[in-house]
């Protein structure tokens, strides 16, 4: 059976992994690691035989509690594999100068976090939604190394044209809806350009721009979330809906 | 101005975020800034950061690997380093628990709650208070009882799992001298139960014995 969770989600209940995931560790459990090492390799998602990342995780977590250190040892390769896919994804070769650098620092605090008794509680995220858990983690260094070497993005600067414009209305639509459901695939290469200006954009403009255009905080409320004041939050979102605005002049 | 501090750190806020929605908005960064007002600053940086990036990529399953049997160099290197700390564990667990070395008996964390502070900590650990306090007045052999439950334990009690860990190693509280006791023999208080011991005796529900006893895999 598989081991309940420990960690406590933001209502104070326990988390609970999905009735899915805890079916497929339970059978697996039961396998040997012959099976199960023959599983583990399937990556097709819709294969019978496909093993979750989520269940890949608590099997490497079972094996170390037990001392199984071959099975562990079999398990982990094709669960790196897997993120690496996803970081060659979320963090491509185009996005960040040293990209490899950074997907194999991401992998490596992955991985110590099995064997790191301060920090293994935190796979129980992992076996409740595993790629969640995983951007968090991915987030988080990516944004360390963008803050450290002090610039945001790979993309040249735009210039600067400071006016008492804002982003039309069409494209602010398009990046609300697309925060709530997903982007179309009409909006995808359009969004893009978007989202990589927003990324151009200074740190506090780029904060002032989310936190008012796409997740919807009044004026007030987003000076009250930075500490500024409403004027200053208002010449904030007005100097990067005139970037963005220049943007989608050029597109 | 005073802040009010959960207890909570900063990584778990943050899982606790991105699991919760695909996207964030206003009123989850609210309600997280509202429960984790120690960390306001860091999770809206963290939600601004999880917007665009679920603008950006949605909520794709991209970790589908295009060659699952290809071990690229960075994998491998990364494998290599988690061969070292399994064996660094392995090693670990086949070294003898260490003892009482210090003197020093490490501070209670129970010490501080209140009987209503107890009885609650009961109720959030679903276990009775007669288990509580076989926890609270270390007579259980801190050997038999499983990580996961420590840790289940000090989540409940918002408790670094470290200090917890320190205070069920510790030894049981000196018995009194001998005078004091009409029996031919001193009570001995060095004879703990077992965890599993502990559970079947103290007064739980066979759903809440079934549930503590699947921490000890």
């Amino acid at each position: 059976m598989a081991r309940p969770l420990t960690k406590i989600d933001q209502k104070g209940a326990l988390y609970k992994r999905p009735s899915t995931i805890e079916a497929q560790i339970n059978t697996a459990l039961t396998q040997n690691h012959a099976t199960l090492s023959q599983r583990a390799r399937v990556a097709n998602r819709d294969s019978p035989d496909y093993l979750f990342s989520e269940c890949l995780v608590h099997l490497i977590r079972h094996a170390i509690r037990l001392n199984d250190q071959r099975l562990a040892l079999v398990l982990m390769p094709p669960l790196l594999v897997r993120c690496e896919a996803n970081l060659m994804h979320h963090v491509s070769d185009g996005r960040l100068r040293n990209a490899e650098a950074v997907r194999e620092e991401i992998l490596s605090s992955f991985q110590l976090l099995f064997t790191d008794d301060a920090a293994e509680d935190a796979l129980d995220y992992y076996e409740c939604k595993f790629n969640r858990a995983f951007r968090s983690l991915r987030i988080n260094h990516v944004r360390a190394e963008i803050n450290a070497r002090s610039k945001l993005t790979d993309l040249p600067e735009k210039t600067t044209a400071v006016g008492d414009t804002t982003l039309d209305a069409d494209a602010l639509a398009r990046l609300s809806r697309a925060a709530r459901t997903g982007a179309s695939q009409e909006d995808q290469v359009y969004l893009r350009e978007v989202l990589n200006a927003v990324n151009a954009l200074p740190p506090a403009q780029r904060r002032a721009f989310v936190l008012r255009r796409i997740l919807g905080y009044t004026e007030e409320s987003a000076a009250a979330e930075e500490g500024v004041t409403g004027r200053t939050m208002r010449n904030r979102v007005e100097r990067a809906d005139a970037r963005l605005k220049k943007l989608k002049e050029d597109l | 101005m005073t802040v009010a501090t959960t207890g909570t750190s900063l990584r778990d806020a943050m899982y606790a975020m991105s699991l919760a929605k695909h996207a964030p908005d206003a009123e989850l960064l609210d309600e997280f800034v509202r429960r984790y007002p120690e960390h306001a600053e860091a999770l809206t940086n963290f939600a601004i950061e999880l917007t665009l990036d679920a603008l950006e990529h949605g909520d794709e399953e991209a970790d589908c690997p295009k060659e699952p049997d290809t071990i690229s160099p960075v994998v491998s290197r990364v494998m290599s380093q988690f061969q070292n700390r399994l064996f660094e564990v392995s090693q670990r667990q086949a070294a003898p628990r260490p003892t009482q070395v210090t003197a020093v008996r490490p501070a209670n964390p129970f010490a501080s709650l209140d009987r209503a502070g107890y009885r609650a900590l009961a109720l959030r650990l679903d276990i009775t208070t007669v288990m509580l306090s076989k926890l609270r007045d270390r007579q259980i052999e801190p050997t038999t009882i499983p990580k996961s439950f420590c840790r289940y334990v000090a989540n409940g009690m918002v408790e670094d799992i470290d200090v917890l860990c320190l205070h069920f190693h510790a030894a049981p509280d000196a018995t009194p001298a001998l005078q004091y006791y009409k029996a031919k023999a001193k009570p001995n208080a060095s004879l703990r139960q077992s965890f599993e011991e502990a559970v079947r005796g103290s007064g739980l529900s066979s759903e809440q014995q079934r549930r503590l006893l699947s921490f000890s895999e």
